[in-house]
């Protein structure tokens, strides 16, 4: 790459991205445990969090983007969005040059438009395959579990590869509703990236450079709904002629197809958003057989509605009983073979960005029932060990006889299931998890 | 089309939409009365024999409820005469009361009264009690309650509902005018019904669970002379035990049927309780419009039975009570953590056991394959937490067992 005009924004950008992308992904490792702050910056699952576990810190969070995006542009897709960058390194490694690309505005209205609806309706799970954020922890967390997930976990990463060897970030324009959102905040603004009709001699470098294809060097127009702020062309413009400019705003006019087009989106997620609950009981319903869920989940049918897999809470689990989504289990979920839920740990209670698992106290987590423990009698050796280790004291025993399981005390943690050296506890999923 | 047109097409098909998307108006339907079941005087009011019990509203073969004929019936229940209505915070998975609060909407609000409960069982701290029943008023969709009870009270709740000043709070309620009788609901021992009725003076009405099965066995005589000796009218829960008495088994129903062949097995129970002094009204869950048209035949002009029929009926209920049976209600207070159909099962079981038919055992194997794997009585974990929240006090993870049992035999034999 070679670059002809102002180096300096373009090395900035980048030296902050890649510090931002270093720090995403550490923070995704028990050690980063004090970095996951910075995750919830992210503006999809602070979105979804609005809706699911409403906070005041997740509106600021909203807000905050919005007006960065309003005043300065989608720097958000450039500098901080993890799975952004991810697509600038393999654009990088594949040298790709973007050039001329579609600009399908219906298509990416329609996709926000369906998720804004899904999300609404309280199913925004359905971030789990549009959001950024969501579907870059669930590449580094799979990455990170390598050995246990089943090879569909990278199905997501396999798609964006091959997007971007062809088109380079187009589904930050196609796709992404995040980017949608902020492109149009972008566009609103009236301090807009322009291409200077006085100085621009149309050759074209900017418009090769531009990995989101939102340059027209021929009419000398910079699309500021597409453009990222990744500042390529500002570095590549031999003349300088890319600066911020104050604009007119530009003229709203929807064609007869499109508002044809938008009605029936708009119809149907109506639809959606009425059938919503019944949907997200749907999806719970197909998930055979039922997972036990992480405390504050509330329920399977809430977790599975409300859960984008990123993947943070699994990477972070002190007792490593929660897992990824596996052949048995489509969703996140609790498993005890390895360990069990770490009594005085609510680490994924403090960092789910999406609020699909709710913010809890430590006390309130201490008395959340996930489970319950099932007694095989018939195979127990007496020896006593499950009543040692029950936190809760759900469970008494006097030697020489069975223990006796107090199951209003239990909150399903695994800690006798995890210690029984003969195997006869079992903890079961229970429908919905209760306060004891 | 620029940009005002299109922001005002949006509006109008917002607006549209919105209106088409059940905006109804506020008026008032007005209740043809075409018939009138037998009422009687509490304080000032005329309150129907027959309460409209909301814990069973119908269903839609995919088990949601069936709102729609639901409406339908409140209709047809209001033009018989029925005005008294019975709902619960906790009835129908919590649904009851806002299904109920539709369905009355259109109706003015003086020519019913509505009943609902506070669940105490459910009361974690203070607070919840005025939460829960602002909630309640506003799932009703009303600005006050008839009568109001205190939910279920049994050991446990009797402690709740002292250490939650639930009473001081709804006499406050009272003052205020948004409730205008209070009583409780009772499901324990007569001795602990002493003890609340002693404990509050102010009591208006007592719900208890009378009926010709609960006499002896589960001492509701005891409780009703309780009740009557402090003078408070009694409004009945369960007359027909869950279904029970209105499905008795082949042998019982034969006596029945021969003595008179035109009444329904459900009739006899109304008019064996019709015979006792004191009843308010008595409350029946009825989820199809065929126990609704039932029951308005029983009540229009109630009769208690004759001495004669009383003799009857005495003997019917003998030879139903030769084989076992759970007496299991179907309240679903129990609430299975891990999702066991308790009720459900129970229910098969009890037909099984009352089904003198050859095929019965086909029947019930097949009709238990049915329920999802994941409801059988062989998921149950034997944790116990159903036990203390059932008001018939039964052994459920016994039961289950057995049930299970039974199952594997029948379908091996």
């Amino acid at each position: 790459m070679k670059f002809r005009g102002n180096k300096k924004p373009y090395l900035i950008r980048v030296t902050a991205a890649a510090l931002f992308f270093a720090a995403e992904i550490f923070a995704f490792f028990p050690a980063g445990r004090f970095l996951t702050g910075l995750l919830s910056f992210n503006f999809a699952p602070a979105a979804a969090r609005l809706i699911t576990d409403f906070s005041i810190t997740a509106l600021l969070i909203v807000a905050a983007n919005l007006l960065i995006a309003f005043f300065f542009g989608r720097f958000y897709c450039s500098v901080f969005c993890p799975f952004g960058l991810l697509q600038d390194i393999i654009g990088t490694i594949f040298r790709r040059k973007t050039g001329r690309t579609v600009n399908l505005p219906s298509l990416r209205y329609t996709i926000l438009v369906i998720t804004v609806v899904f999300m609404l309706a309280g199913v925004t799970s359905v971030l789990r395959f549009l959001d950024p954020y969501s579907n870059f922890g669930n590449i580094i967390s799979g990455l990170i579990n390598i050995k246990t997930v089943p090879v569909i976990t990278f199905i997501p990463l396999l798609i964006i590869f091959l997007l971007v060897v062809w088109k380079n970030r187009i589904f930050c324009t196609m796709v992404c509703p995040a980017g949608t959102v902020l492109g149009l905040c972008s566009k609103l603004s009236p301090k807009k990236l322009c291409i200077s009709k006085d100085i621009c001699k149309g050759c074209g470098v900017c418009e090769r450079e531009c990995p989101t294809g939102a340059i027209n060097s021929k009419e000398k127009y910079l699309d500021n709904e597409r453009c990222i702020r990744c500042m390529r062309c500002i570095a590549a413009c031999p003349g300088g002629g890319i600066r911020v400019f104050d604009t007119e705003k530009e003229k709203f006019v929807p064609s007869r197809r499109s508002f044809i087009i938008s009605g029936i989106v708009a119809a149907a997620a109506a639809a959606v958003l009425v059938k919503g609950k019944e949907l997200a009981i749907a999806i719970a319903e197909g998930l055979k057989p039922r997972p036990i869920c992480p405390p504050g989940a509330g329920s399977i049918e809430n977790f599975v509605s409300k859960c984008t897999n990123c993947g943070l809470c699994v990477e972070h689990c002190k007792g490593n009983v929660l897992k990824k989504p596996d052949s048995e289990y489509e969703t996140v979920h609790v498993d005890f073979s390895d360990g069990k839920c770490e009594f005085d740990c609510k680490n994924c209670s403090d960092l789910c960005p999406t609020g699909a698992i709710r913010k809890m106290t430590l006390k309130d987590k201490q008395n959340c029932r996930i489970g319950l423990a099932k007694f095989n009698r018939e195979i127990c050796s007496k020896c006593g060990l499950c009543a040692s280790k029950c936190p809760k004291g759900a469970i008494s025993f006097t030697p020489g006889q069975l223990p006796v399981y107090n199951a209003s005390e239990c909150i399903g943690c695994g800690a006798c299931q995890n210690i029984c050296p003969v195997s006869a506890i079992e903890i079961v999923a229970i429908n919905t998890q209760s306060q004891i | 089309m620029d940009r005002r047109d299109f922001i005002k097409n949006s509006l109008l098909f917002t607006t549209g939409a919105v209106l088409l998307s059940g905006c109804t108006f506020n008026k008032t339907a007005v209740i043809n009365k075409t018939g009138g079941v037998t009422t009687t005087r509490f304080k000032n009011i005329d309150v129907s024999m027959l309460g409209y019990g909301c814990m069973r509203l119908p269903l839609k073969p995919s088990g949601e409820i069936d709102e729609e004929l639901n409406k339908k019936m409140v209709q047809r229940a209001l033009e018989s005469g029925i005005n008294y209505y019975d709902t619960a915070y906790m009835y129908m998975g919590g649904k009851s009361e806002e299904i109920m609060g539709r369905a009355l909407k259109p109706y003015a609000r003086e020519d019913f009264n509505l009943t609902t409960k506070m669940p105490v069982v459910m009361l974690e701290k203070e607070e919840d009690v005025e939460r829960i029943f602002n909630e309640q008023l506003k799932r009703c969709q009303t600005g006050y309650f008839d009568f109001y009870l205190v939910h279920c009270l049994n050991k446990r709740n009797w402690e709740n509902t002292k250490k939650y000043n639930v009473i001081p709070f709804l006499e406050r309620m009272k003052k205020e005018g948004k409730i205008k009788y209070l009583g409780f609901s009772h499901h324990d021992t007569p001795e602990l019904l002493q003890e609340i009725i002693d404990y509050y003076d102010k009591w208006e009405f007592v719900q208890l669970q009378i009926n010709r099965l609960d006499w002896k066995t589960t001492r509701g005589e005891e409780q009703y002379n309780i009740a009557r000796k402090a003078k408070l009218p009694i409004i009945v829960m369960e007359p027909l035990r869950g279904s029970l008495l209105a499905n008795l088994n082949a042998e019982a129903t034969q006596i029945l049927k021969a003595y008179n062949p035109e009444a329904s097995v459900a009739s006899w129970a109304f008019r064996w309780l019709a015979g006792l002094d004191g009843i308010l009204t008595m409350l029946s869950g009825m989820s199809e419009p065929e126990h609704l048209e039932d029951n308005i035949k029983t009540f229009t002009n109630l009769k208690p039975l004759s001495a004669e029929e009383q003799a009857v009926y005495d003997k019917a209920i003998a030879a139903h009570l030769k084989q076992a049976a759970i007496g299991c209600t179907s309240c679903r207070y129990c609430e299975c953590p891990v999702g066991v159909n308790i009720a459900g099962i129970f229910s098969l079981y009890n037909q099984y056991m009352y089904d003198l038919s050859s095929m019965k055992r086909i029947g019930f194997v097949s009709h238990y394959e049915a329920l999802k794997e994941s409801e059988r009585a062989d998921k149950c974990i034997k944790c116990g937490l159903c036990k203390p929240k059932c008001p018939q006090q039964l052994d459920i993870p016994t039961l289950l067992d057995k049930v299970h049992k039974t199952y594997l035999e029948v379908k091996g034999a």
